[in-house]
């Protein structure tokens, strides 16, 4: 180990300024190197959260499927509407927002709470947002699975609109990787940030159409709704779970977009503050 | 080897908020109050222009009263501390051997505690298994290394903690006072591991407050006062010197 590791070479200038090219090269390569540390961070924090508890990780499946079974019924018979259909709807929107929500809550403290790790070795700090937004991704693909085994008990069937389940996932999670970096950092220089934070989540939540659908709102609120991002990226999973349909490229756009923006900017952020944060914990 | 540690004039600032736990509300309130108090700092630097040149084959004691920077000096080079000013070469892996169990989780059993420390330390898990029969062997703990880690007396933590740290092969070793744990038995078997860590890397630095470890283990010595370095030279004397001091102040 210690012949191969003779060629390791810090090099620092600190009159010089890390270019963009350098903070992803090197995030890249260390992002390698500690792979099992990022590996077993989103493992213990998966099996810490069902520990002690008989079935263990089949409440990560239950515990959403019984949660939402509620709201179904609750929100079916108020509005009326046939519960298996409206219960595929809910879920498919629900699931998604769940997502959003505790990576954007858990990501806002993911470094705050690794102050241990942080003033005791080096470890690249991007571990432990990324750790927060994997922990819930392991988490949606669970509830996912739950709620196939009930549309299937519902009697929904396979459509071929669910291979694209993967890219909405996969452009939904860039842009909460994006968001999670730039919430992680800015809580750091304003710690009161994850309440403003759940309280605003919450506000959202009644202002996407989860709960209710985009055509029981007036004209107004219709266009007021295009306002807010997470209306696309909860479209795009209403459209492939619960209308069967594969998205056009106009419902695609605004999501890559937004995506794209917010990767973009975290990164950025995440760039000029990285080595603010030690001192800032 | 040729492992080599090159500072030049490397300085950390640490900034003393007056308000530790800065929020948006007290910023919006402090914005609309017109009141820039609670936003003060004062700036402190914890190493002030430092330059040092460390080679193969040194082994480097840093001495100092609290406060001086010594913790600050290995945590930079450790890559911990960003420096603000100045600039660093590094050649050769740098292991250090800091604040003992830092990287546990209580919850898992000592096997799989073995597993997440190495990661902490960029190990693979096959690496780590490797290892596993050794750490076993040396930390003595036989069975309990099947119990989650919060079952452990705090000895025989120090015990698993100190086993993983120490099985890496060094070359540029740092110790920030992490020279006894557990019982007598196992302080002297740590010693004796720590002496031959000492010999097989290239560079060692060390910082402690014990003085009889320094000249024992070290051919070098600096004394570091409020982030500046006062001595830097043969242990006889550099620690002379630093006696002094302590002298004087008494």
């Amino acid at each position: 180990m210690s012949k191969k590791s003779n060629q390791v070479i810090v090099e620092f200038d600190a009159s010089e300024k890390t270019t963009l090219i350098g903070f992803l090269s090197r995030n890249i390569y260390e992002l390698i190197i500690y792979r099992y540390a990022l590996y077993n961070f989103i493992n213990t924090n998966l099996s810490s959260r069902y520990r002690r508890s008989t079935i263990g990780f089949f409440w990560s499946l239950l515990n959403p499927l019984f949660t939402m079974v509620i709201m179904a019924i609750v929100f079916s018979s108020l509005y009326n509407l046939p519960f298996t259909q409206f219960s595929l709807y809910l879920f498919s929107g629900l699931l998604p927002w769940n997502l959003i929500t505790t990576s954007l809550i858990n990501g806002s403290v993911s470094l705050i709470t690794a102050e241990a790790y942080l003033k005791k070795v080096y470890i690249p700090k991007i571990l432990f947002p990324l750790t927060s937004l994997g922990v819930e991704i392991t988490n949606f693909l669970f509830s996912l699975i739950s709620l196939f085994l009930l549309s299937i008990f519902l009697g929904a069937g396979f459509s071929i609109s669910l291979l694209f389940l993967p890219l909405a996932l996969l452009i939904l999670s860039l842009y909460l990787f994006g968001l999670t970096l730039l919430i992680s950092i800015v809580t750091i220089y304003f710690r009161d940030l994850t309440h403003i934070l759940q309280i605003m989540l919450l506000g959202l939540f009644y202002f996407t159409p989860v709960l209710y659908q985009v055509d029981m709102l007036s004209d107004n609120l219709r266009e007021m709704i295009k306002f807010n991002p997470f209306y696309y990226f909860i479209n795009i999973f209403h459209l492939i779970i619960y209308e069967s349909k594969i998205p056009s490229i106009n419902e695609w756009l605004p999501c890559i977009v937004f995506a794209i923006i917010s990767a973009f900017l975290g990164i950025i952020v995440f760039q000029k503050k990285e080595s603010d944060i030690i001192y800032r914990l | 080897m040729n492992a080599f540690i090159q500072l030049e004039k490397i300085s950390v600032k640490f900034r003393i908020y007056h308000n530790p736990n800065p929020s948006l509300k007290d910023t919006f309130v402090n914005w609309f109050m017109g009141n820039k108090k609670l936003d003060d700092y004062r700036d402190f630097y914890a190493l002030d222009e430092v330059t040092l040149q460390i080679n193969s084959g040194d082994r480097v004691g840093i001495v100092g009263l609290n406060g001086a920077g010594k913790s600050t000096l290995l945590k930079t080079i450790s890559g911990i501390y960003r420096p603000h000013q100045g600039k660093i070469k590094i050649r050769g892996k740098v292991t250090p051997l800091m604040e003992l169990g830092a990287g546990f989780d209580p919850e898992q059993t000592g096997r799989k505690n073995i597993l997440l420390y190495g990661a902490l330390l960029g190990f693979s898990p096959s690496i780590m298994k490797d290892k596993e029969k050794e750490i076993e062997e040396f930390s003595e703990l036989g069975d309990f290394l099947d119990l989650p880690v919060k079952y452990y007396s705090s000895g025989m933590f120090g015990r698993l903690a100190f086993s993983i740290a120490t099985m890496t092969e060094p070359e540029i070793l740092m110790i920030d006072e992490v020279f006894s744990t557990g019982d007598g038995h196992f302080v002297e078997k740590s010693t004796n591991r720590i002496q031959k860590m000492v010999e097989e890397s290239s560079i060692l630095v060390v910082v402690s407050h014990n003085i009889s470890h320094i000249r024992k283990l070290c051919n070098r010595v600096i004394y570091l006062d409020k982030g500046n370095i006062l001595g830097d030279g043969s242990p006889e004397i550099v620690l002379e010197q630093y006696h002094q001091k302590i002298l004087s102040i008494n």
